[in-house]
């Protein structure tokens, strides 16, 4: 722990848990712009410093000693930074970022992705036809392509691979290759584009992933595309190992929204699996439901048949099978549309919240790795000091010291840069995340609900039309005319209440449905007027979306 | 208990006019006392058999005579003479029968030899003791509605006669009420079957039902019916005309004149008889309060009912309202005994018996709550149901356990046995008091061997398969309504487990606004479960409980058409062997060898297989009727029932189906999902 480095003023800036890349901290970067431009020439004189000879400023070694304390500890690191204003230095800055993610802060890449079609193959292994447009990235040879069709599982080959490669993105999960739908339909196709489309959009808005040579691979070659880069392996531990390693306490996070973030996306990765299964089970008891049902409507019918006396009555069964009938099949289609907006949404979800899990865990390992490389570091400079300190001293252990301890520091540096980067890009792609789980629970309780709603009125609709049969059995009308005279010149309140100007029952005018039909059609019309003008992703990936509704 | 029942009825009796209250009090002393009964009945025993000859009101036994009696002084409005009467033999007797006597013993005493004195003839003593009751009726009635002003005047003009009138004629009204009561009647009948043929002179005289032990319920129904005919008419006040005749009566020479009155009432009474106005209509009876009593081996649910009569000019329900409590075994005792006491008729039955667990369950006693209100409910809407005098005790009395034996003894409908043995198949199971069997049950017709006789009358066939056909329609129909209630509410269970993850999940917190989406859509998970819920409880509540109502009712209809087909059972059994009897008769008749003892014993014995078979071939007739036309009211009522359930069920779901739009449509805007 006594370890003083002379080059790791950057260690430093790692340690403030108030840091946020972007400059809407006030309070902290005051002193941070004081400070960089001291500090910077300070690590670049004694980075010279370590390459040439191991001494060093015994003031520095003390400070930095402060440093790597908190930083390994974790422990009073909060106040610490409260009371030394040099703590503040090891805010990622926006220039160290701008340094370490140039990614995020140049918009001149573009990448276009338009989904055209899904084309039918084995049901499991779908082909996607898509076309894109490039604009400002380099290796790519054309500026547009067209027709570029990869089936299933290349796709998944590709995910893999990024998700492997690409260590501080949350890289997005691929759609699954079937929805709840009834496989073929035109409902499944419609959901499925979307799913897609959403999927290759977020690929495409992600700046670090657009510049992943693969993409290049997967946007460039011929039918029959395999991962180039196949060698790449995990650069983390996988398999048991990562089993034990996570079995370890968790190093210490200097950054509390990235610490917390993955608890959170545990507990939200769990009940979404939770909620699936739910989804599952209700799925099984409405089918149920629905078959018991039907078969009720073919009671009513054997009674309607039984029923020879009086003819109003026989009518009433045969409507009353009819309506059970039609209950048994919307709630077919009910139990369809709830699993494929709530199930497969929320299975959608599950998957990427444990690859995002997946990833926050990856970065605590290197974390660790850091952690461990620091500690050799130490090690070897302690070995180096006590040589120093020799009366006689060894020319060739000196250098072997030496130079080993250049290595490690360098391997130190190395995964130094590492984690920042991650920690760094994981701060942007957290609030990202966040906003895309957000968007996604409302889009799929938005059409949960319209399905609900629709469900609903069309029952309410089927059950208020047989109303009559039921009044017209005996001259009494029914229930509804207790007690009344004048039964013939009453009129029976047999008005449908889902009228044009709103539900009769409530005073509220707003209808779910009738909203969204005028917004589609709304769409519709500017789509036909605006044919010239050029679908952007977004647009096009809304369009898609609604329509499944 | 002869002495509670009378006291009852002095009581109701005096409610109206207080200002009898001494009079009545004397007389009810001497009733208690017991003075002048056994004289009479002594004098009856040397007399029977002159009595019988003429079946006039002279030889009445017990409580006949004395109505006669009072009747005749009635008539002659010489109350005077007559409550010195009274009062002489009082001293007299009192001297002459020492009253170290439990009064009891000695009340007990003299029904017994009553009964047996009267039994073979109850019929026919009835029938002629039932005339005179109307006959006092009439004037009685005109003499309760003294308290309204109306009637005044009228009294009034008959009042002059006599200063004494007033309580004569509350003494003759006293005695009528006397006969609403049965228990010797009844007692009569039931000893009947043991005692009453061996001793009993009048067995030949008319279709004698003590013969043949099965025979006794029907008699006895036959008894409850004239028992009935007399209460029908008690609250019929009676036409200008006739009080007019009434007043001329009353001046008038005794005997004859009350004979011309009684035909004229008997007319009378066929006519009402068939447009009865009774108490039925007005009867409001609520069951509720299910109390659990008693303790762990012997508790049960006790239910309170509550009975309020609006019809103040009735006279079979007394007082205007009656709290009671009953236990489920008292309404299937209810039942049993309507079944015995009025054959041919759709009883509405009670629920369905339940295993031992579950049945403290809220809902279950709930729904059986339900179920026995609609039963009462539906016995009293029937007019000849609700003026069933057992039925009457079931609302009113309060000594139920005690009463509920006596008069199921009484009518040997072996109610309690029926209720205990009891249907799990209600349906198919023969009473348990006579094992002659009906087609159904095997072992009870291969017992007493009768031979399966084809239906002679389609109709029945017909009806006998429609109703099959019916239960075993409604019985799939209510299994799958059933199947659909659990399987709600398992859907029910994982709507609420949806609720709950959800309300996790914005535990989570990943966005303010995410979790506020969250929470609410647990909530309006919530909801759904309330609505789903709501939903099968109305389902079970309408259809499900209309059916299992009507699953029951076919049970009691089942059980009607057996009753039927026994009776024509009896019935063929007694025809073949009344021919068999003829042929042999003719053949012996033919052959003038044969002992004339022979001819005469087969004579006999034809006469009674022929009394037999004009009895059960009316029996079977009237069941029949009977039969017609309660299967024609079960039509009716059943397009009722259905229908109203149907048409609840419609428009509740229709409710919740608005319900359900309403909380989407809520939370769709609430949450502002439009712009997502």
């Amino acid at each position: 722990m006594a370890s003083a480095i002379p080059y790791d003023p950057d260690d430093f800036e790692n340690n403030n848990p108030f840091a946020e890349p972007e400059d809407n901290a006030p309070s902290p970067n005051p002193p941070l712009q004081y400070l960089t431009p001291h500090q910077h020439p300070q690590y670049h004189q004694q980075y010279q410093q370590t390459q040439t000879q191991t001494q060093y400023d015994q003031s520095q070694a003390h400070f930095q000693a402060q440093g790597t304390n908190g930083a390994n500890d974790g422990t009073g690191n909060v106040a610490e930074s409260h009371v030394d204003p040099e703590q503040l230095t090891d805010l990622l800055t926006k220039k160290e970022l701008l340094k370490l993610l140039p990614e995020r802060f140049q918009k001149k890449y573009l990448l276009k992705i338009t989904l055209e079609s899904i084309e039918k193959n084995r049901p499991t292994n779908p082909i996607i036809r898509f076309s894109a447009e490039v604009q400002g990235l380099p290796r790519y040879r054309q500026s547009t392509y067209k027709d570029i069709r990869r089936t299933y599982s290349e796709v998944v080959k590709f995910n893999q691979y990024l998700t492997i490669s690409n260590l501080e993105v949350f890289v997005p999960v691929i759609p699954l290759p079937q929805t709840s739908y009834p496989t073929g339909g035109e409902d499944e196709t419609k959901h499925l584009l979307y799913l897609w489309q959403e999927w290759f959009d977020r690929i495409a808005r992600n700046p670090i992933l657009i510049t992943d040579e693969e993409l290049v691979y997967f946007i460039e070659s011929d039918f029959g595309y395999s991962v180039i880069n196949s060698k790449r392996r995990s650069a983390v531990a996988s398999g048991f190992m990562r089993k034990t390693l996570k079995q370890l306490s968790v190093p210490y996070d200097p950054f509390l929204d990235l610490a917390e973030f993955r608890p959170m996306v545990k507990s939200s990765y769990l009940l979404c699996q939770k909620i699936h299964k739910i989804m599952e089970q209700s799925q099984k008891c409405d089918r149920l439901l629905s078959a018991l049902v039907s078969e009720l409507s073919t009671k009513l019918r054997g009674l309607a048949q039984f029923e020879q006396v009086h003819p109003g009555m026989k009518n009433m069964w045969e409507k009353f099978s009819k309506v059970a009938q039609t209950q048994a099949e919307l709630t077919l289609v009910q139990l369809v549309t709830d699993m494929v907006s709530i199930g497969d949404g929320v299975e959608a979800l599950a998957n990427d919240l444990f690859e995002v899990k997946e990833a926050l865990t990856n970065r605590h390992l290197i974390m660790r790795e850091y952690l461990q490389a620091q500690a050799q570091t130490k090690a070897k400079q302690i070995h180096a000091a006590k040589l120093k300190s020799r009366s006689s001293l060894d020319p060739i252990k000196v250098d072997e010291a030496i130079n080993s301890l250049e290595m490690s520091t360098m391997a130190e540096e190395n995964l130094l840069r590492q984690v920042k980067r991650i920690s760094g890009e994981m701060r942007f792609e957290r609030k990202e995340e966040i906003n895309f789980i957000e968007k996604k629970f409302h889009h799929l309780l938005k059409s949960f609900t319209l399905n609900r709603v629709d469900h609903h009125r069309k029952l309410l609709k089927h059950l208020e039309s047989i109303r009559l049969d039921v009044r017209i059995i005996d001259a009494k009308g029914g229930l509804s005319r207790l007690n009344r005279d004048n039964l013939t010149q009453m009129k029976h309140n047999l008005s449908q209440s889902q009228a044009e100007g709103g539900d009769s029952w409530s005073s509220r005018t707003f209808r779910s449905l009738a909203v969204e039909e005028a917004e589609k059609e709304d769409r519709i019309k500017k789509r036909d007027e605006s044919i010239p003008i050029k679908v952007d992703a977004e647009q096009a990936a809304s369009l898609l979306g609604v329509a499944t509704f | 208990m002869d002495e509670d029942l009378t006291a009852s009825h002095w009581d109701d009796v005096l409610l109206p006019s207080k200002n009898d209250l001494s009079v009545s009090n004397h007389f009810h002393s001497l009733a208690i006392d017991d003075p002048h009964r056994d004289p009479e009945v002594k004098v009856e025993e040397y007399d029977l058999d002159n009595d019988r000859d003429d079946h006039n009101d002279e030889e009445t036994p017990y409580d006949e005579g004395e109505t006669d009696t009072a009747l005749e002084l009635d008539r002659s409005s010489q109350q005077g003479l007559y409550s010195s009467l009274h009062r002489s033999f009082l001293p007299e007797f009192s001297a002459s029968a020492p009253s170290e006597f439990e009064q009891e013993e000695r009340r007990q005493k003299n029904a017994a030899m009553v009964d047996q004195l009267t039994a073979g003839a109850d019929k026919l003593e009835l029938e002629a003791a039932s005339r005179l009751v109307l006959e006092i009726d009439s004037s009685a009635a005109l003499f309760a509605d003294k308290g309204s002003p109306i009637k005044i005047d009228s009294s009034s003009n008959a009042a002059p006669q006599s200063p004494t009138r007033a309580p004569a004629l509350k003494n003759g009204k006293l005695r009528t009420k006397r006969f609403r009561k049965y228990p010797p009647l009844t007692v009569v009948t039931h000893l009947k079957g043991d005692v009453a043929p061996a001793n009993d002179p009048l067995l030949s005289a008319g279709p004698d039902p003590s013969k043949d032990s099965r025979l006794v319920s029907g008699a006895s129904d036959k008894q409850k019916e004239i028992v009935k005919d007399m209460n029908a008419p008690l609250y019929d006040v009676p036409s200008a005309s006739e009080s007019q005749a009434q007043d001329h009566i009353g001046s008038g020479p005794l005997l004859p004149s009350s004979e011309i009155s009684t035909e004229e009432i008997i007319l009378e009474n066929g006519r009402k008889g068939k447009q009865p106005t009774s108490s039925a209509s007005y009867l409001k009876i609520s069951v509720g309060d299910p109390v659990k009593v008693g303790d762990i081996t012997t508790a049960h649910i006790v239910y309170q009912i509550r009975t309020v009569n609006d019809n103040p000019d009735s006279t079979v329900f007394q007082g205007s309202e009656s709290i009671v409590s009953r236990r489920y075994k008292d309404f299937r005792w209810i039942y049993h005994q309507l079944q015995s006491n009025h054959p041919g008729r759709i009883i509405p039955p009670p629920p369905a018996k339940q295993t031992y667990i579950g049945r403290f369950n809220e809902n279950f006693v709930e729904n059986r709550r339900m179920s026995l209100e609609k039963m009462l409910s539906k016995i009293s809407k029937v007019s000849c149901l609700a003026d069933d005098p057992d039925f009457i005790m079931f609302l009113t009395s309060n000594d139920f356990a005690n009463e509920s034996k006596e008069r199921e003894s009484a009518s040997g409908s072996a109610a309690s046995h029926a209720s205990l043995a009891d249907d799990d198949n209600d349906s198919s199971s023969p009473s348990v008091i006579s094992s002659s069997g009906g087609p159904q049950g095997f072992i009870s017709s291969l017992f007493s061997m009768a031979p399966k006789i084809e239906e002679p009358d389609e109709f029945f066939a017909n009806k006998k398969v429609y109703i099959q056909d019916l239960e075993f329609n409604l019985k799939t129909f209510s299994k799958s309504l059933e199947m659909i209630v659990t399987q709600r509410v398992e859907t029910i269970s994982v709507v609420e487990q949806l609720s709950s993850s959800f309300e996790e999940l914005a535990d989570v917190e990943i966005l303010k606004k995410t979790k506020d989406l969250l929470s609410a859509f647990a909530n309006v998970n919530e909801k759904l479960k309330d609505n789903l819920e709501r939903v099968n409880l109305q389902e079970q509540l309408t259809l499900g409980f209309t059916i299992e109502e009507y699953l029951r009712i076919i049970g009691s209809i089942k059980y009607v058409f057996e009753t039927r087909t026994r009776i024509y059972h009896q019935l063929h059994t007694f025809q073949s062997d009344l021919s068999k009897k003829e042929e042999s008769l003719e053949k012996l008749t033919s052959k003038y060898k044969s002992s004339v003892d022979k001819i005469n014993m087969l004579k006999f014995e034809v006469d009674k297989l022929q009394q037999k078979v004009a009895y059960f071939s009316e029996n079977f007739k009237s069941i029949s009727e009977t039969i017609r036309s309660e299967l024609d009211t079960f039509e009716i009522e059943k397009i009722d029932d259905f229908r109203n359930s149907v048409e609840i069920y419609i428009e509740s779901s229709i409710e919740s189906q608005k319900e359900a739009i309403e909380t989407w449509e809520t939370f769709y805007e609430r949450h502002n999902l439009s712009s997502v």
